[in-house]
């Protein structure tokens, strides 16, 4: 599924932050619906798979937090956010009764930061490791990048996960307290031909590698990709960001610059 | 080895030289022009001119200017290089700038496509034409383009000293073709914690300064962004930050286009333009260090007199007054 598939419902009677909102997921990728009040929100909630429901607590025939409760009965699976001017603690807790994520429009940043992490469960990443540290490190920038990681830190309990759930790519440890990554991926391979398999390691050798690409895996040596890769990244991605900001002070543009610049203090 | 590297000074020797008098379109007639030898070392002009550069780079950020406006003048004014071999690598560091600034400023939303695209198909048809004729002045009569250049850069000044830019300009009604082009967008105001709705307005005005402006950009060599982000923003009506970082990935299209032109004549020496361009990167990124330290209003005025002086000098050398030195 692609972004440009999914469609997110606003829901909200100012029309111009309706539309600006609006106008700004679109150049996020996804499909945008909207509706400047209640009834009409649930109409095209009937009339359409709506993955995502972002809807303002004060609307002129409901309140937000009614709407959210409606269009959870037409589909359970649909994710839903409240966005208000004039919350409260109250409203916060219901949002959370009803599985809703809460922001305030004066806190917007915290509200794209959510958006950003979408569509989180569209493709899912099993992440094998026995280290919990560099299991959760990986888990957040799975996240960050819009894929939903599936943790396991042992072969058993990714087999079972994979088991049970459709998975899509699987990030494996050669080094498992009770199997080695190399049996994890051939067992996932045994309940889905298709998953793609990326044997990470520590302690690689030529053999392994070769072992690794029997089976159709990737092979990545975890020195490798945190020391020279890492810094190759961030030495580019900081250039990258200067020159953003070189660009903008030229342009006689000194706030922003500063705001860019990655060596600001 | 010993005999490499004695080969490689005199040709290098010999490029300097020649560089210094003649100019790349009178190319066929550079064996008929008798060349007093320069007692340097090869390597003393790019020296200086990497740390001339480098200065440069830093003054140009704080002073918020692009480095081909400054470049152009003062090296053209201060050095003893031909003024083709001047604008071509004038493009050059402005294009170097453009390049490296714009993937940064896509992914941060602050260049809109939109409004570029548009926009560049002109500026970049005429910076071919200004080009074009630049080099064709150039070859009637060096001291045409000398005066002119210093014409350019003393207006430029005074754009620089009175244009006042506004950060969110009022648009009150879209025109047509602005609304056909999809002139318009939003970004997030991170200070005022909002969302910023824009768009522009006097399109056809706009779109037709933007051909005095290619023109410009392709006979001097200066970049564009002194004049693009008044058009795009007192003008058209664009936010400041959207007009800058639109104005600044314009130039890597419009000027990509006419340095293909001054390449193509053979005016982008690489004995000038890496020392030119290095020395400007290099400033640049100490330059945007210094920015939270430094009192750019200050620097800016200063810059500003430095143009004044430069173009007049450019005026007075064109003109062969020698008032100036």
């Amino acid at each position: 599924m692609t972004k440009e598939n999914l469609n997110i419902l606003l829901v909200d009677d100012d029309e111009k932050f309706l539309f600006s909102l609006a106008e700004r997921i679109k150049l996020k990728g996804f499909n945008t619906l909207t509706a400047t009040d209640g009834q009409k929100a649930v109409d095209i909630a009937k009339s359409n798979k709506i993955y995502l429901a972002i809807i303002d607590q004060r609307l002129p025939d409901t309140e937000g937090v009614s709407l959210v409760a409606q269009i959870k009965k037409l589909d359970a699976a649909v994710k839903t956010v409240l966005l208000t001017a004039h919350g409260d603690d109250k409203i916060e807790s219901a949002s959370k009764a009803l599985d809703t994520a809460y922001f305030e429009k004066d806190n917007m940043g915290g509200f794209w930061e959510f958006l950003m992490r979408f569509p989180i469960d569209t493709i899912n990443i099993l992440l094998v490791d026995d280290d919990e540290m560099f299991l959760k490190s990986m888990a957040d920038r799975v996240r960050l990048k819009g894929y939903a990681p599936v943790l396991a830190s042992t072969g058993a309990e990714a087999v079972s996960a994979a088991a049970g759930k459709k998975i899509h790519v699987a990030v494996v440890d050669h080094r498992l307290p009770d199997m080695e990554g190399l049996q994890v991926v051939s067992k996932l391979k045994e309940l889905d031909e298709h998953v793609q398999t990326v044997l990470l390691t520590a302690y690689g050798d030529d053999k392994l590698k070769e072992a690794t690409a029997a089976l159709e895996a990737g092979y990545f040596d975890k020195a490798d990709m945190n020391s020279f890769w890492g810094f190759i990244k961030n030495a580019m991605r900081k250039f990258e960001t200067t020159m953003a900001a070189v660009g903008m002070a030229h342009g006689g543009d000194i706030k922003d610059a500063m705001d860019i610049d990655p060596n600001k203090k | 080895m010993e005999n490499f590297k004695l080969k490689f000074f005199c040709f290098a020797a010999a490029v300097m030289t020649v560089l210094m008098n003649v100019s790349p379109v009178l190319a066929e007639n550079a064996a008929d022009i008798a060349v007093a030898a320069s007692t340097k070392p090869w390597w003393v002009w790019p020296l200086i001119l990497l740390v001339f550069c480098f200065v440069l780079g830093v003054v140009a950020v704080l002073a918020g200017v692009g480095g081909g406006v400054l470049y152009v003048p003062l090296v053209s004014g201060f050095f003893p290089f031909h003024i083709d071999f001047v604008r071509g690598v004038g493009l050059m560091v402005a294009l170097a700038g453009a390049l490296a600034a714009g993937p940064g400023l896509l992914r941060r939303n602050l260049a809109n496509l939109r409004l570029a695209l548009p926009v560049a198909l002109i500026a970049s048809t005429f910076a071919i034409v200004g080009a074009l004729l630049g080099l064709h002045l150039s070859n009637l009569n060096p001291n045409i383009i000398q005066v002119l250049l210093g014409v350019t850069i003393t207006g430029i000044g005074f754009l620089l000293l009175f244009s006042k830019n506004t950060e969110k300009p009022v648009v009150t009604k879209q025109d047509a073709i602005s609304m056909a082009l999809g002139f318009n967008g939003c970004y997030w105001d991170d200070g005022a914690k909002e969302i910023v709705d824009w768009k522009t307005h006097r399109t056809i005005p706009g779109l037709l300064l933007f051909i005095l402006i290619g023109m410009l950009a392709g006979m001097f060599g200066l970049g564009a962004g002194w004049a693009n982000v008044p058009v795009l923003n007192l003008l058209m009506g664009a936010p400041m930050k959207i007009a800058v970082g639109t104005s600044k990935f314009l130039l890597s299209i419009t000027d990509t286009s006419a340095a293909w032109i001054y390449l193509n004549k053979g005016c982008v020496i690489p004995l000038i333009a890496v020392p030119s361009i290095v020395g400007l990167m290099l400033g640049s990124l100490v330059g945007v260090r210094l920015l939270a330290v430094a009192k750019p209003k200050m620097i800016r005025i200063m810059v500003i007199c430095v143009l004044f002086f430069a173009g007049l000098k450019a005026i007075d050398k064109g003109l062969g007054l020698g008032l100036l030195g």
